[in-house]
């Protein structure tokens, strides 16, 4: 559980990758997740962006097949569950293009 | 085979340390046996072996990861002063995984200090009492919060840098499996592993992807463990028949896998590994006999490539033909290593040094290689945050 203080320093910084196109480095699918993380399975990535800025997140497949060296889009998705503390985790996620 | 340069930005400061005594408990899930428990037979062992009075040691290092998340006690150093009824220093060292080799390199910068004679080194985790969930969540906090955020455990970020392997350098998901079989034939030669057992890789192969490609099979376990070192000053110790350290090389990259150049090697473990050779005079080509950081089968791959053993991309070869096995050209993980002798974090970069010095006085038992001379033992915390590299020569 993080602390909701936390989350709305931590946020801040993920959102230069809003909007922004990448290509991923590495991919997985995740059957085994950490606690907070549903459904599953899903896949996590590492998207490379524009002046070799790198972030993880997870994927939005829309039917798509995620692919290394594919293009992604950052787009703010529900990442977890809500936590003990009450907040529910919106963040950065890859939208496969 | 490779050969390093000499490297000008690192003063390659000779080193040698002597190994009196070396112990391994049993690794496994030991329901019967506390953290405080493990530590002491694992010290007691150590100090029996090295046959000195215990007052004799002047400091003494503990390597843990997690006695705060699981066991609700950080203060190990007075901890092991209450255990051992002394009163010296003791310092608590933590690098995830590596927090065990970070303990040992420490005391042999206190060593090589000057400052002190005789250190006594300790790894320890106790992983078992509570459920897996909340052992997986302390283990990630190893991991960068973005990366935690993200919903990764560490099998995860270690798949990021399996799929890049396999999709850059040709390996087939098939040889991800065969570090696990090899470490599994070896541990079935060794009474203290966590799985003393064989695999097949059709096991392996057949058993449950956890993040893809990795599966069940191909990740270390949790488990519970201590290994114990007494380390000395070589101009106090009479016999000549001892095991040194040669070289103790800790390096540091970022904490995201996401910052790093390069995902499918480990930049702090090559850098490591190059200071280390310098640091003692010797090659790749000298090692008889190499434990690594396998935690998960991917790690161990790289992890050869890293040292410089082989090329980028054709550390799996070596698995595939079995010069990596228990009689090939140069063993891999005789312990069984961190998938099948079991991984209690704190306390494997301690055991990996143990199973060398076991190896270089021939007393390895049924796991024993013919006349072993030069080992190095390769320790990484978390993704390759850190790295620490040791090499032991007889």
């Amino acid at each position: 559980m993080q602390s909701p203080i936390v989350y709305w320093r931590e946020r801040k910084k993920e959102y230069r990758f809003l909007d922004r196109v990448g290509k991923l480095v590495s991919f997985t699918k995740i059957f085994n997740p950490p606690a907070g993380f549903e459904p599953w399975p899903y896949y996590s990535a590492i998207a490379e962006f524009r002046n070799g800025l790198k972030k993880t997140g997870q994927l939005v497949l829309e039917g798509k097949k995620p692919k290394i060296g594919g293009k992604v889009l950052g787009v703010i998705r529900r990442i977890g569950l809500q936590d003990k503390s009450g907040i529910i985790n919106y963040g950065i996620k890859f939208k496969l293009l | 085979m490779p050969v390093f340069k000499k490297l000008s930005s690192f003063t390659c400061l000779k080193m040698k340390i002597a190994v009196l005594g070396g112990y391994q408990t049993k690794f496994g899930e030991l329901w019967y046996k506390s953290l405080e428990d493990l530590i002491f037979e694992a010290c007691l062992g150590a100090i029996k072996e090295a046959g000195i009075d215990k007052k004799k040691i002047e400091i003494a290092f503990v390597g843990n990861k997690l006695s705060g998340n699981l066991s609700n006690q950080n203060h190990l150093g007075a901890l092991l002063a209450e255990l051992l009824q002394i009163n010296i220093p003791v310092v608590r060292t933590e690098a995830a995984c590596a927090s065990g080799g970070m303990a040992v390199a420490q005391a042999c910068l206190a060593i090589q200090s000057g400052q002190y004679d005789f250190a006594l080194v300790v790894g320890a985790e106790k992983m078992t009492d509570l459920p897996a969930e909340q052992v997986s969540s302390g283990l990630m906090s190893a991991a960068s919060l973005a990366e935690q955020q993200s919903g990764f455990s560490f099998v995860g970020l270690y798949a990021l840098m399996a799929k890049r392997y396999l999709a850059d350098f040709g390996c087939q998901e098939q040889d991800l499996a065969q570090p696990a079989v090899k470490n599994h034939w070896h541990a079935s030669f060794n009474p203290k592993a966590q799985f003393p057992f064989p695999l097949t890789i059709d096991k392996v192969m057949g058993s449950s992807l956890i993040a893809e490609p990795l599966r069940l099979l191909e990740c270390s376990p949790i488990s519970d463990g201590a290994a114990a070192l007494v380390l000395a000053n070589p101009r106090k110790v009479f016999s000549e028949k001892q095991v040194f350290i040669k070289a103790s090389i800790q390096q540091n990259d970022s904490l995201s896998l996401c910052k790093r150049e390069k995902i499918t090697g480990i930049k702090s473990a090559k850098m490591a590994a190059k200071k280390a050779y310098c640091q003692a005079g010797l090659g790749p080509q000298d090692l008889s006999l190499i434990e690594v950081h396998d935690c998960f089968s991917i790690a161990e791959i790289i992890a050869l490539e890293d040292l410089g053993i082989y090329k980028t991309g054709e550390a799996y070869l070596a698995e595939r033909n079995g010069e990596v096995k228990l009689g090939g050209k140069r063993p891999v993980n005789l312990s069984g290593g961190l998938k099948a002798c079991g991984h209690p974090v704190g306390a494997t970069g301690v055991k990996q040094i143990v199973e060398i010095v076991n190896q270089l006085k021939g007393r390895a038992g049924r796991r024993q290689m013919v006349n072993p001379l030069v080992g190095l033992a390769h320790n990484v915390g978390g993704t390759g945050g850190t790295a620490i590299v040791h090499i032991l020569q007889k």
